[in-house]
């Protein structure tokens, strides 16, 4: 009776001491965690397990592509940053736009430390959006690293006359058809998101089987433009601005323009969204795009292999000879450790039910403006 | 321009270009005999290892491994009638018919000569269209494919022996498996069976395989014989196919023509134009009863087309960054590799390197072609083996082939299914070609439809290249009609005569 009186007496200070047990209790796991971490994994069992053994670094795509040559270059230096130094090499499973391989080695392969994925995080995405066929769950990888960043960004041929995002947008705005493939793409969420978040005037010609197609399309004026990756544009799609300017970029999904001569009389979207929710969903939609050309490994992987492979990574991304030969593809270098692509991944998958209806409400298809 | 040209030529003979060439060589002339080992991921494979090499040495070694899968690809094609390269599948219609005749040498003679005149006039147009190209390419939007793939489908009638109505039923087969996949206009799976591996449709490496291949394997096998059932003396020779190239020079050079335009036209590739190509030879031969029991002018046809591609591809690839085909989109990354933005400069600063291109296609096809004719007698000795000890492996080749394309289980499972599917088409005597035709040119023409409608609605039927596209289609068909009908009744007056 003592203590009621007591706790009764002292509410404040017993709700004080309450609520420190339980954040203490939550944060127990994380606490054991960062321990491990600090101290580091046991390197001598990780060597003896990979010495000898070959790592698989299963591709979502089929040879020839970004992902493809992003994970051969890989192959060819992370084995000198693994203890045992194993040999990599990439095995190609292709299908589903990626989908394949990251239901594969999360459900399928061995999850000993073998089976590496790199697939598109577009996948995350339609994770997030309860797509059917995705037997994997995001929050549950280990993420080792990504290798390059970009965000959706929206060019117009110039023989359109639209030098700004001013003159697509209200009711006295111009009507621009941009190519897009099918439902489900960076590219057609991409352009979707931006013309719902900025109230943009974009008929979107659904059906393109990738980017080049779309690019051919604006270069024969069948389509007016095209959103895709600012590091795409860079890089691959070069020609568009090189030697001679033949689109105009009016959108960059960024909280401010890049200083860049093909940007400046670019909007940064996430500036010009109208309010906090618009511009979590802008982040939202190029949470992928953050982490391009990511690597992952299953749930049940040891966690002293997961924490070789997580350093391995990290080391290889500081690697000159890595950097060297990454850049030589023509791809800007923006990498991210396991801990930034984990935040990433959470990020997109934990979004607010706000956001998703609001995500859901501008991937819907619509009638031409 | 002269200059350029001949520095083109030093810069291929020039030390480490040549031997990387050579390199570049085998490695094609490997993979393309290889079933499902494709050139393109061959390629895809080989360009980490041009990082290091300068821009002549590297589009050697590349190229000089492209040009030449197709080649080699026809050999497995016509011995076993498993296609090496999937562009090279139509070779199998009457190279294989030749070689169960005993005319392997001939068939192989034929398809390698006309695979080299191919090459050359590919290059050759490649050499002068750069600079005038461009308007043509940007000429064709989604209408005009449709239009163009509508017309392939015209194709049929040719593909389809003596029974026109059973080829339009499995060329109606292929269309309808090809809207197996996710729909391009909602991205929803359609046909899929609830399995993510039939999202980007079904893959035409196994289908291929399994339609013409298996049972192939299962006629040698229920025959116990060799693979050529009769000996014919020196005209089943490699020398009398070499002769008939030039026989037949026009049908050559005509299907080289359509092999390099299809090529030029992104999107549409040399799975297309090898069909097109034979749908060609056979329409415009007076006498088609050959066609399909082992007429040389079915290897001629696609022989030159899948080769001929390449130069053609390379053209919009070269002149303003945009790849004809999926292997020129991977040496468009060797281009950004080397720090070279397509487009103007080709033409000029890096004029002698767009020159070296050319002759790298034609000296790769010139080796190629040689070192096959010094091997192709004892090749032409594999048909004469007994089948009990080719099967083996013929079935390795099969199925390592199937399961190379994307290393899925499912795929060996599909060259099953397809190959039970080719069983009892040859059986009840159906056609097969018109499937793959079918198939291959569903999936252009519905996305291309569905585009064309969505920005022109029916507008899109009165574009100018759309009517003219139509208009060739209906007379090539209405010619090849009219021919059969005359061939038809002058064969009836001279019975009648006699």
């Amino acid at each position: 009776m003592a203590v009621l009186d007591y706790v009764r007496a002292n509410r404040k200070l017993t709700h004080v001491c309450c609520r420190s047990i339980v954040i203490l209790l939550l944060l127990l796991p994380y606490i054991q965690l960062s321990d491990v971490r600090a101290q580091g994994f046991n390197e001598k069992a990780v060597a003896d397990f990979y010495k000898g053994k070959t790592v698989t670094l299963t591709v979502g795509f089929d040879p020839g592509g970004g992902y493809d040559i992003a994970a051969r270059i890989v192959a060819k230096h992370l084995g000198k940053h693994i203890p045992g130094n194993p040999n990599i090499i990439v095995s190609n499973r292709p299908g589903g736009g990626s989908l394949v391989a990251a239901n594969l080695v999360y459900t399928t392969l061995a999850q000993d430390g073998t089976q590496v994925v790199d697939f598109h995080p577009q996948m995350l995405l339609q994770q997030a959006q309860g797509r059917e066929g995705i037997k994997f769950d995001g929050l549950k990888y280990h993420w080792l690293a990504s290798l390059n960043a970009g965000s959706t960004s929206c060019a117009v041929h110039v023989e359109t006359g639209v030098n700004h995002l001013d003159q697509i947008k209200g009711s006295g705005g111009k009507v621009v058809t941009m190519g897009v493939e099918a439902p489900g793409s960076g590219i057609t969420d991409g352009t979707a998101v931006i013309r719902a978040a900025l109230g943009l005037k974009f008929r979107m010609i659904y059906g393109y089987n990738g980017q080049r197609p779309i690019v051919n399309a604006v270069l024969s004026r069948e389509v007016d433009g095209i959103c895709s990756s600012w590091d795409s544009f860079t890089s691959t799609l070069k020609n568009l601005f090189e030697p001679k300017q033949l689109v105009r970029m009016l959108v960059i999904n960024e909280p401010e323009v890049p200083k860049h001569p093909w940007l400046k009389d670019a909007v940064a979207a996430q500036a010009a969204a109208p309010d906090d929710t618009t511009r979590r969903l802008l982040r939202v939609v190029d949470g992928p795009r953050a982490i391009s050309y990511p690597f992952a490994v299953g749930p049940k992987v040891p966690r002293d292999r997961v924490l070789a492979l997580q350093e391995g990574f990290e080391k290889m991304l500081k690697d000159q000879t890595f950097i060297s030969d990454y850049e030589k593809t023509g791809r800007s270098y923006e990498p991210k450790n396991w801990k930034e692509v984990t935040e990433v991944v959470n990020d997109l998958l934990t979004m607010d039910d706000k956001t998703k209806k609001a995500l859901e409400e501008a991937l819907k298809r619509k009638e031409a403006p | 321009m002269a200059e350029a040209f001949l520095a083109g030529l030093t810069a291929v003979f020039t030390y480490p270009t040549f031997p990387l060439l050579l390199i570049g060589i085998l490695a094609g002339f490997v993979v393309g005999i290889l079933p499902g080992v494709g050139g393109v991921t061959t390629l895809a494979l080989m360009l980490p290892f041009t990082f290091d090499m300068k821009p002549v040495e590297a589009f050697a070694f590349l190229l000089g491994m492209l040009a030449v899968t197709s080649t080699t690809g026809d050999i497995t094609s016509i011995l076993f009638g498993i296609p090496g390269e999937s562009i090279s599948a139509a070779t199998i219609i009457d190279g294989h018919p030749m070689a169960k005749n005993g005319e392997a040498g001939r068939a192989l003679g034929a398809a390698l000569m006309s695979s080299l005149v191919g090459a050359i006039i590919g290059a050759g147009v490649l050499a002068i269209s750069i600079p005038i190209i461009t308007p043509i390419v940007l000429a064709f939007k989604s209408p005009e494919f449709f239009a163009l793939a509508l017309v392939g489908v015209t194709f049929v009638a040719a593909l389809s022996g003596t029974n026109k109505l059973k080829g339009i039923v499995v060329a109606g087969l292929g269309l309808l498996l090809s809207v197996v996949g996710l729909d391009s206009q909602t991205g929803v799976p359609r046909y899929t069976l609830g399995m993510v591996e039939f999202w980007e449709g079904l893959s035409l490496v196994p289908v291929t395989v399994g339609l013409f291949a298996i049972p192939e394997v299962v006629d040698l096998w229920i025959k116990g014989t060799s693979i050529a059932e009769k000996k014919i003396g020196k005209i089943g020779g490699v020398m009398q196919g070499v002769k008939d190239t030039f026989v037949y020079l026009g049908i050559t050079v005509r299907c080289s023509l359509i092999g390099t335009i299809i090529g030029i036209i992104p999107g549409l590739g040399t799975g297309v134009s090898q069909w097109v190509a034979y749908g060609h030879a056979v329409q415009s031969a007076a006498d088609k009863s050959r066609f399909g029991n082992g007429d040389v002018r079915g290897v001629l046809g696609p022989g030159a087309a899948n080769n001929s591609g390449i130069g053609g591809s390379l053209i919009p690839t070269l002149g303003f960054g945009i790849p004809g085909s999926v292997s020129t989109a991977i040496l468009l990354g060797a281009f950004l590799i080397q720090g070279i933005v397509p487009g103007p400069s080709m033409l000029t600063e890096n004029l002698g390197l767009t020159f070296s291109f050319v002759w790298m296609i034609v000296i790769s096809n010139v080796i190629t072609v040689v070192l096959s004719f010094m091997f192709l007698n004892q090749l032409v000795k594999i048909t004469y083996v007994k089948g009990a000890l080719l099967l083996p492996a013929i079935l390795l080749l099969v199925f390592l082939g199937s399961y190379a394309d994307s290393n899925s289980m499912l795929d060996m499972f599909m060259t099953i299914v397809f190959g039970l599917l080719g069983l009892t088409m040859v059986y009840l005597g159906w056609p097969r070609p018109p499937l793959i035709l079918g198939l291959v040119l569903g999936t252009l023409i519905e996305r291309n439809f569905l585009i064309s409608y969505e920005l022109h609605g029916l507008g899109l039927f009165l574009k100018p290249i759309v009517v003219g596209t139509f208009i060739l289609g209906f007379g090539s068909l209405m010619v090849s009609s009219y021919r059969r009908r005359t061939a038809k009744s002058e064969s009836g007056r001279v019975s009648q005569s006699a």
